[in-house]
């Protein structure tokens, strides 16, 4: 069996042993559909939601904001808290699994620290952010209802997006893709 | 609509050795999919492109080289080896589930520019002037790196005895 023949084999095996279902189209082709609509409202700005804290009170508005925020991890929280939402609801979900601990800048801003890494969120439309009765600031879906914790682990459905600029809300450089986050949230390990 | 349709049928020939080329390049099965998926949005935002072309194919194995490196640039920090076991393992197929697992140790032992002409060239099947292209490198950098890889290969210590395995089939 000459080197090349062999090779082909060795790739054969190690690529065929493996159990892949593949992509499905539909699901592709709604997520592009999806990806073309936001980079329309990309350049409008995408909305941030801003919790103002202090005096126990959640209060959630819409503004928009823009410019980088570089800080690191804040200890304790700033009084603003601040996360990207998508402006529209949308029915598609992007199916990879997005894990990873959801952290705070010193500046207010919600991320995802992945490993060593960090990734800019987009939260589903409705989302906003609030203190939990221990003080601590979470993140809720429209109805209320707690889908993650700073300082906690949290996996979703989502996946990267490139090409969303004017993010309100922002720890990477402004080119870098984001991660959106588009549905069954679970706080904790996946 | 004839775009949509292209494209579809493109997905559906090449999709799962999409995936498992991205398994091959380093990636976990969950991330490949991710990666593929996220390659596949890309092509079809730009599907007129794509199919205006030379080539197709080294198109779209282009962009997910690009986005393999730019996720793991920013995520996959550390390689995972996928040396495990597939999920359902035939009864008589452990033979070459085993050389699957010895190969796939193998690669992850390789530098990523040797794995990726390797992976390119012998499970996608493009050509050495399309991985050039792909990689963006000259065909005699394509050449050289694929005759060290190939001879890393054929070396590993965990290939050795395999051969005879594999000719069987």
């Amino acid at each position: 069996m000459t080197n090349d023949a062999q090779t082909h084999a060795f790739l054969r095996a190690a690529a065929e042993t493996l159990d892949v279902s593949g992509p499905d189209p539909q699901a592709i082709v709604q997520a592009a559909a999806r990806a073309r609509r936001r980079r329309t409202w990309s350049a409008l700005g995408v909305a941030a939601v801003v919790l103002v804290g202090g005096a126990g009170g959640a209060l959630a508005v819409s503004e928009h904001r823009s410019g980088d925020d570089t800080g690191g991890p804040a200890q304790p929280p700033s009084s603003t808290v601040v996360i990207n939402t998508w402006p529209r609801p949308s029915n598609v979900i992007l199916e990879a699994r997005v894990h990873g601990v959801l952290e705070m800048s010193a500046t207010g801003c919600l991320y995802l620290r992945i490993g060593d890494a960090v990734i800019d969120t987009v939260w589903p439309y409705g989302f906003t952010t609030a203190t939990d009765s221990e003080g601590r600031v979470v993140v809720q879906s429209g109805t209320g209802r707690i889908m993650a914790r700073v300082g906690s682990e949290l996996t979703a459905a989502g996946g990267s997006i490139p090409g969303v600029h004017n993010l309100a809300c922002r720890v990477t450089p402004p080119r870098r893709d984001v991660s959106s986050l588009d549905g069954e949230f679970r706080m904790g390990s996946p | 609509l004839r775009a949509d349709l292209d494209f579809t049928e493109y997905v559906a020939a090449r999709g799962r050795r999409l995936v498992r080329s991205a398994v091959l390049l380093g990636c976990s099965l969950p991330e490949a999919e991710d990666v593929v998926q996220t390659a596949l949005i890309r092509c079809y935002l730009g599907w007129r492109k794509v199919t205006a072309a030379t080539d197709v194919d080294a198109y779209v194995y282009r962009t997910l080289v690009n986005c393999l490196s730019s996720s793991r640039r920013r995520r996959w920090k550390a390689e995972i080896p996928t040396a495990e076991v597939p999920d359902r393992p035939g009864v008589d197929d452990s033979d070459r589930i085993a050389v699957g697992a010895s190969v796939r140790g193998a690669l992850a032992a390789m530098s990523g520019s040797h794995r990726t002409v390797l992976v390119l060239r012998y499970y996608s099947d493009l050509t050495d002037p399309q991985i050039a292209e792909v990689l963006g490198v000259p065909l005699g950098t394509v050449k050289s790196r694929l005759s060290r890889a190939t001879e890393q290969l054929a070396h590993d210590p965990r290939l050795a005895g395999l051969t005879g395995r594999e000719q069987t089939r």
